[in-house]
């Protein structure tokens, strides 16, 4: 009996251990576990592979010419500039409703030239700001004793203003105009008197840029006081500019494509008629960006342009003369006037 | 069970053994008294033997009943498991849905679910159900990683309704295949987007003049590296489909899902029930099942009713599901209302004109994706600007 018990044990256990026996193993032969993934790849994640080009940094503006002190009016637009931390707006649309582009500046309008006033006061010369048709000085009563103008927001001058401006410019009076994207219909308005005009659109380059597309990067296209001993300048958001002998002194890169056709080529950007110098562009002007490649050298070109020549013989006629014919906010409207606004409106949604 | 048997049957023999020779005292008397007459121990075996050779057979008839009961018990036991194995689906496709803003959320449902159909063997496909504008931009590369990671040991099919694009297109970029809706209104859109950059003011509150935000340069330099990185893998996963170059892919277009099969950002039209059925025929399934993993429905959890003292109730619209517009975002035009909410105006140099004073509004709707690219919104808008 006890002989049996032990069989009929042992051959419990022997059964018991084969099939736990068998199932270990075919559990290991069998189930591999979770199948292998493939790692994934992380080769273009290094940021060699992603750092985007960058221009060079850490120039200085300086100005090459001796010229006693020469008084230099510059306006800024209206409120242009953010309160305190605030972000100032580029406007970009002349129209009713503007569309803004924010291209990173800080703290008031005047900011935004700091460079190039600094380097003015600097070497000897007076800087007047002009702020708008409301309050102060007119702008005619300024310029009469001014040597030169210079605007970042030819949109924003009233018409009175602009007759100004314009008398100043035929008087020989150095003006230089930064007339950014969105200003087209107000520089062409001003500016076709003396032959230069603005294009709708903005100016962008997906290859040569600083960083951004709208950071383009412009060359001089030939020798010019302008942009003596410039190789490179960027500019953060580029209207093009044009003039009727075609010439333009600064250009983009032929990678550049204009926003409104999508078309690639080489776009003008600054363009000099007599003592009018236009470019398509104030943010090179901005203390962020003055030392970006060769920046600093086109901003203390603008300078000795500024103040180099001749004192303009100017003199406004009746309805602008000094003491303020047009009395302080009176009708004047800083809107541009209606045709131009409509020409660049229509162009903008053909490319739209 | 049988060496029971045995051992019981052992003791019911033998009172057997035992009565049988009571009915015959006599010989069991008399053989015991042979017994005593001692030797004849092998005249005793002969009958012994003959009757235990009656007994086996006995024993062997029940042993093969016993054994038949139990085979069929055990037969019955079995057979619906391979009836079933035979019968039943061959394996699983799991659809996994990437639906709405791409956030943290999103990327642990994804991630968690396909890490669990690599982990379950009878999963032998994946369908991506998308849905979805993009978010974060590192969300959106998590999900790039899990997606890629599952698709080298399954197929992994996407779907996609009306928007896959930007966070959304990344992570569904390392797919097998991108089928899309003829009618999607937003594909692509390889590129990220922000607040432009501003330097900051200063500020006696932070410790450093980058604890707030770096300057400019800086700000524009990551957002180009974060563009690049979306692209690098973009160009890493569908270089060899897409038919743009580089530059053309950077514009960060969103495409028509009829323009995104030509231009090869997508492979083919399709729905997810097509995607379904070509994945398990790419594994190899004859016959399978569908196992759907949406995300937690995102139920405004109910529009916040306030009531007033004075009895009205003012309906509050909850927002707290965007996500902030101080981050970079990988977000398609399309999407960008409602991931960053409708009161950031994105700006940007766009050339279209604003109709009227909704002019904000639309621009919020069109803005950031630049000219041309967004979608029929930004359309309508300039129709009726004319």
């Amino acid at each position: 009996m006890s002989v049996d018990l032990r069989t009929a044990v042992g051959a419990f256990a022997l059964v018991f251990l084969v099939i736990v026996g068998v199932a270990a193993v075919g559990g290991v032969v069998l189930d591999g576990g979770a199948p292998e993934t493939d790692a994934v790849a992380d080769d273009h994640w290094q940021l060699d592979a992603v750092e985007p080009e960058t221009v060079s940094e850490g120039g200085e503006v300086e100005m090459e010419s001796s010229e006693p002190s020469n008084t230099v009016v510059v306006h800024l637009g209206g409120a242009a500039g953010g309160v305190g931390g605030g972000t100032p707006v580029l406007p970009i649309e002349d129209g009713d409703a503007p569309a803004e582009a924010d291209i990173g500046s800080l703290g008031g309008a005047q900011r935004g030239v700091a460079p190039l006033t600094a380097a003015l006061v600097e070497n000897g010369h007076e800087v007047r700001f002009y702020g708008g048709t409301l309050g102060g000085e007119p702008l005619s009563s300024l310029l009469s004793d001014a040597d030169a103008f210079v605007t970042t927001s030819p949109g924003a001058l009233s018409a009175t203003d602009a007759d100004a401006v314009e008398s100043f410019v035929d008087a020989g009076g150095r003006t230089l105009v930064a007339s950014d994207p969105g200003n087209a219909g107000a520089l062409t308005d001003f500016g076709s008197a003396f032959g230069v005009y603005g294009e709708a659109g903005y100016v962008y380059d997906m290859e040569n840029n600083d960083a951004n597309y709208l950071s383009v990067l412009v060359e001089p296209t030939g020798p010019g006081s302008l942009t003596e001993g410039v190789e490179e300048v960027v500019l953060r958001g580029a209207a093009p500019v044009g003039a009727a002998d075609g010439s333009a002194a600064l250009a983009t890169a032929e990678t550049s494509q204009l926003s409104t056709t999508r078309e690639a080529g080489s776009y003008g950007v600054a363009v000099r008629s007599d003592s009018l110098a236009v470019l398509g562009d104030s943010s090179f002007l901005e203390p962020e960006n003055a030392g970006r490649a060769d920046n600093a050298v086109l901003i203390g070109n603008v300078a000795d342009f500024l103040v180099t020549g001749s004192n303009p013989d100017v003199s406004f006629g009746p309805a602008a003369g000094p003491g303020g014919a047009v009395p302080p906010g009176g009708t004047t409207t800083p809107e541009p006037p209606e045709p131009s606004g409509n020409e660049t409106d229509s162009s903008g949604d053909a490319a739209a | 069970m049988s060496s029971d048997d045995e051992s019981a049957r052992t003791p019911a023999e033998s009172p057997d053994d035992a009565t049988t020779p009571k009915g015959d005292r006599s010989t069991a008397d008399r053989s015991r008294s042979t017994a005593d007459r001692s030797p004849p121990t092998a005249e005793r075996r002969v009958p012994d033997g003959g009757r235990a050779t009656g007994l086996d057979r006995i024993e062997t008839r029940h042993a093969v009943g016993v054994a038949a009961v139990l085979a069929v018990a055990a037969g019955l036991l079995v057979a619906p498991g391979v009836y079933g194995a035979v019968t039943g689906p061959d394996g699983t496709v799991a659809v996994v849905e990437i639906d709405g803003t791409i956030d943290s959320a999103t990327a642990q449902h994804v991630e968690d679910n396909l890490r669990d159909a690599r982990a379950n063997d009878s999963v032998e496909a994946v369908v991506l159900e998308v849905d979805s504008g993009g978010g974060l931009p590192a969300q959106s590369e998590r999900m790039y990683a899990a997606v890629d990671r599952t698709a080298s040991v399954m197929p992994v099919y996407a779907a996609v309704d009306s928007l896959g694009a930007s966070g959304a297109y990344l992570a569904i970029a390392p797919a097998d295949r991108i089928y899309v809706a003829p009618s999607a209104q937003a594909v692509g859109s390889v590129g990220v987007a922000g607040t432009a950059p501003a330097p900051s003011g200063p500020n006696a509150g932070t410790t450093g003049p980058d604890k707030r935000g770096n300057d400019p340069d800086e700000q524009r330099e990551r957002r180009q590296t974060l563009a690049n990185l979306f692209l690098e893998n973009v160009i890493e996963q569908r270089g060899d489909e897409i038919e743009l170059d580089r530059e053309e892919i950077a514009h960060a277009d969103a495409y028509l899902g009829t323009e995104a099969v030509e231009n090869g950002f997508a492979d083919e039209f399709g729905f997810v029930d097509g995607a379904v059925a070509d994945a398990a025929s790419e594994a190899g399934l004859g016959d399978y099942r569908v196992d759907t993993r949406r995300t937690e429905s995102r139920i405004p959890s109910g529009i916040p009713l306030l009531e007033r003292d004075d009895g009205t109730v003012v309906v509050a619209d909850g927002a707290e599901g965007d996500l902030g517009d101080g981050l970079v975002l990988a977000v398609a035009p399309a999407a960008w209302d409602e991931t960053v909410g409708d009161d950031v105006v994105m700006t940007s140099y766009t050339g279209r004109l604003p109709a009227d004073g909704d002019a904000a509004d639309a621009e919020a709707t069109t803005g950031g994706g630049g000219n041309a690219t967004t979608d029929d919104a930004a359309a309508a808008n300039g129709g009726d600007g004319e």
